[in-house]
């Protein structure tokens, strides 16, 4: 049965969706034939105009010693502001009353492509951020093994700095941690795990972007370690 | 102060010589693997003779950076001036001490350098300084203090002899040696022998245990292990608490060389071992205390001193009680206080 919802492009955020992650850009929501709302996202032609962007970038270094015959892969991890000037999707929510979300987060995000493939941007890619896996008591290990080391001691915790702050509390945590290259192997098993792994939560969003063309971006986010996806802008427009 | 009726005038530092190679070896086995250029490898060690000889006898003109200098303590058996015997048998090794001309010489002289940096948020009002690790090669070409041994038991002034005199010796040869001296002292290990510190860090790049690693290092440079190791800075607050606290800790086999050389006004907060994390001491020669205070012995002659020969090749230093113009050392032999006063 083909879904009966509609797709309406507006400026006003949707009161249930997360916040945009920066202003402008415009909100596309799906909304069921009564007007309830069974989905939303944001979309923004270039990011990183109104504050600074961080991301930490996942990337291999090659430890070798030829005449020991050893020869190692290390991954590691570099903040940096690699997505600025890149389109993005964020505000990703699906109604839990909705009938067949999968449906609902195919027709935004093939709608939001459209739209930025058409857009005035010098952006290459379309980003969107999953946030984290966390365990069973919520807890980020990523947080626990990286991010906490390098904040004050008991100085700050991350769900209500993440309330008070919104979206910006990820370029204030940016300014506390470490700029020189990480590696992995330093991190705790759990952290390591979590690197580019996305919250239970959001395992719909996740399918329903490499669906739609979108594909690891080796980056993620700071506060969680959740993954960053890419997708081609103009990729979007094969899809009209 | 140490008193002149115990003062072990019979003990004498020398060029090590190519017949003191199984004595040497001895004094290698008793020292065990803490110290890692002077190890239990009969070939290692003829061989390091051999380069010691070549580098007391090498003129100035022939010299390239690349000599080594080894130096032994022993017991001669006959008392000088005023002073007393050791009450050792004649002839006995009881130490050794070496000079690296150059460190990392035809390569690179790894360590890791203690810094610190300062994040701060103004929007969360928060600020933290963060301890790194940079793996650097600021002391590559600087003179290393190496092979530090004494057997247990000698008598206290032996160890100042066995340390000091080699400060002597690169005051009197500066145009050999850099101005820059360094020491490096083995780092804490936990009960079981293993390094906190190579375990949290090296092991992870490197696949083997820290003893394997160190014996590869002590046969060749270690510039191939830092090729295994991160180049860039380490955190420090992501490391193991133990690696963490073994950060600049010695090991207690250390302690009296290292004490030496505190005393002389090295420093030891700056660097550290790119293996188990023990100290890597820095001073400037001129700056240190025995040179500071060095004169002609004639000058110093109401105390005890430590006193050497001026030539190179057969460089002799001893302990000389106060009075004692050490006739065998030479014309105008170079001194420096046994006590050395608390600001020189």
């Amino acid at each position: 049965m083909k879904p009966t919802f509609q797709i309406v492009q507006t400026t006003v955020a949707p009161p249930e969706a997360p916040p945009a992650h920066e202003p402008g850009g415009w909100w596309l929501c799906a909304q069921a034939s009564d007007g309830r709302l069974l989905g939303a996202l944001h979309g923004l032609p270039e990011q990183g105009r109104s504050r600074a962007r961080c991301s930490f970038h996942f990337g291999r270094v090659v430890h070798s010693a030829p005449e020991l015959g050893l020869y190692q892969v290390q991954t590691t991890l570099q903040l940096g502001h690699d997505a600025t000037g890149e389109a993005e999707l964020s505000g990703l929510f699906l109604s839990a009353a909705a009938e067949a979300p999968e449906a609902v987060a195919d027709a935004l995000l093939q709608a939001a492509l459209a739209r930025l493939a058409d857009a005035d941007t010098p952006a290459s890619w379309v980003i969107a951020e999953l946030p984290g896996w966390r365990d069973a008591a919520g807890c980020s290990p990523f947080w626990d093994g990286l991010v906490r080391h390098f904040l004050p001691p008991g100085s700050l915790d991350a769900a209500d700095a993440a309330q008070r702050h919104g979206p910006a509390f990820s370029s204030h945590l940016g300014e506390m941690l470490p700029r020189e290259l990480i590696h992995a192997a330093f991190l705790s098993p759990a952290a390591q795990q979590a690197l580019g792994r996305c919250a239970d939560s959001h395992t719909t969003w996740l399918s329903a972007l490499q669906r739609a063309g979108f594909a690891d971006w080796r980056h993620g986010r700071i506060e969680d370690g959740g993954p960053l996806l890419a997708a081609p802008r103009r990729a979007g427009e094969r899809r009209r | 102060m140490t008193p002149t009726h115990t003062l072990p005038t019979d003990l004498l530092l020398r060029p090590v010589a190519a017949d003191d190679l199984d004595a040497l070896q001895g004094l290698a086995a008793a020292a065990g693997p803490g110290i890692g250029s002077l190890r239990e490898d009969r070939v290692g060690l003829g061989r390091r003779i051999e380069e010691s000889l070549q580098a007391f006898a090498a003129e100035d003109e022939d010299t390239s950076g690349e000599e080594r200098y080894l130096f032994v303590l022993q017991a001669s058996g006959s008392e000088s001036g005023s002073g007393s015997g050791s009450g050792l048998a004649p002839g006995r090794l009881l130490g050794c001490a070496g000079i690296a001309a150059r460190s990392g010489y035809g390569s690179r002289f790894y360590s890791y350098r203690n810094e610190f940096i300062v994040a701060s948020s103004a929007a969360l009002g928060l600020t933290q300084r963060t301890h790194t690790l940079h793996l650097c090669h600021d002391l590559t070409g600087s003179s290393l203090l190496t092979s530090f041994y004494i057997v247990p038991g000698a008598p206290a002034a032996a160890a100042q002899l066995l340390s000091r005199a080699r400060l002597l010796f690169l005051a009197l040869h500066p145009q050999r040696f850099s101005d820059r001296i360094v020491a490096e002292f083995p780092g804490l290990l936990d009960a079981d022998g293993a390094s906190p510190f190579w375990d949290a860090i090296g092991r992870r790049f490197f696949g083997m245990d820290y003893p394997q690693a160190e014996a590869l290092a002590g046969g060749r440079s270690k510039a191939f292990i830092a090729h295994l190791m991160p180049q860039s800075p380490l955190y420090v607050p992501l490391l193991p608490e133990a690696a963490q606290s073994a950060i600049g800790q010695l090991h207690p086999d250390g302690e009296l060389p290292f004490q030496i050389l505190i005393d002389e006004g090295f420093d030891a907060d700056s660097y550290i071992d790119i293996f188990d994390g023990g100290p890597t001491a820095e001073g400037r020669l001129q700056a240190l205390a025995s040179v500071r205070a060095a004169r002609p012995l004639a000058q110093l002659a109401t105390q005890p001193n430590l006193a050497c020969t001026r030539d190179r090749a057969g460089f002799r230093a001893r302990l000389v009680a106060a009075g004692d113009a050490a006739a065998d050392l030479g014309p105008q032999p170079l001194a420096t206080p046994l006590q050395l006063p608390e600001s020189v």
